[in-house]
């Protein structure tokens, strides 16, 4: 279903409902990715899940269509995510995570070269390690990025490619490729 | 992996190690779904009653409110405050220390009608005034 149909259905009070479900069904996966990337747990990842799309429920009337559907989203995800560390004490922003520690559910195909990765990132610059993450692990379009970082598409490309490579070096100097 | 990231990264002959996310437990997003609509109603029913809750206690505050205005007017209407008689010398006094507000009255004496003002008559005017009164009388009589 396209985000045009699900905003149709969950705008009008007879087939809210109907909405919602349509809209849960269509990104639960994909944001459940991104809260998970960043929370130590299933059980926190899930609270932050469901605090997100009720607010996404709340605020839908409120969607103007500015930018896109998903993109509107993400952001209230990430602010969620926010809000769950400053509740726990502990303020991670989005372009960090505890990626240090290994995520105790992961699967261990190559943990080594996971963990690498993962500590290469976060040795980047702030701005590569932004859109590499949004690129790489949440999986953005560029469009998409560049309405939240308000940067344009050939930039980040840009951006995300001298990431890709730094990283690459780091990898070889490690003799880990 | 989305397929237009996995040939950005072909192209770019890129070697990073792929993505592993760690999975949800089974069937967590068959439920899902089911378990997010439940609690929207739930908090649905609960805002409404948050909202009628608050509704009647404003309600039960202004009437609250009007009925205690309401009381104290009728039981303490409206009275006219006497003024407290002031002796002479206070009276006195307070002049004495607010002459410089009575300079403009006392600017104005010279604008008053010449009828107010009191002039000491001229010699032969009072002369003349004497030999209108004594015309029919002889002053050998009077003394």
């Amino acid at each position: 279903m396209t985000d045009e149909a699900i905003l149709q259905l969950a705008k009008q009070p007879q087939t809210r409902e109907e909405g919602f479900r349509q809209l849960v069904l269509a990104y639960q996966e994909r944001l459940y990715q991104v809260v998970r990337r960043q929370l130590p747990s299933h059980d926190d990842a899930d609270d932050v899940l469901q605090n997100t799309f009720l607010k996404i429920f709340r605020h839908l009337d409120g969607f103007e269509g500015r930018s896109e559907l998903y993109t509107w989203m993400y952001r209230i995800t990430q602010n969620e995510i926010i809000n769950f560390f400053k509740r726990q004490n502990r303020m991670k922003t989005v372009s960090l995570g505890n990626y240090d520690a290994p995520h105790e559910e992961s699967p261990v195909d190559s943990e080594e070269l996971i963990l690498s990765l993962e500590s290469a990132v976060n040795r980047l610059p702030e701005r590569q390690q932004m859109v590499f993450r949004m690129r790489y692990y949440d999986e953005l379009s560029y469009k998409q990025i560049a309405e939240m970082l308000q940067l344009t598409e050939g930039a980040l490309k840009a951006s995300f490619h001298h990431a890709v490579k730094k990283i690459e070096e780091e990898f070889k100097s490690r003799s880990l490729l | 992996m989305n397929e237009e990231l996995r040939k950005e990264l072909e192209e770019m002959a890129s070697r990073i190690p792929p993505k592993k996310s760690p999975p949800p437990p089974a069937g967590y997003f068959d439920h899902l779904p089911d378990h997010l609509l439940d609690r929207w109603h739930s908090e649905s029913r609960q805002d409404r009653v948050r909202r009628i809750t608050l509704i009647k206690w404003m309600s039960v505050a202004a009437l609250t409110i009007g009925l205690m205005f309401g009381g104290w007017w009728w039981l303490h209407p409206g009275s006219t405050e006497k003024p407290t008689p002031i002796s002479s010398a206070d009276a006195y006094q307070y002049v004495l220390d607010h002459i410089n507000d009575f300079s403009t009255l006392m600017d104005q004496e010279a604008q008053w009608p010449v009828e107010f003002k009191l002039t000491t008559p001229d010699t032969a005017s009072v002369q003349e005034y004497l030999m209108d009164e004594l015309q029919d009388h002889d002053p050998e009589q009077l003394f």
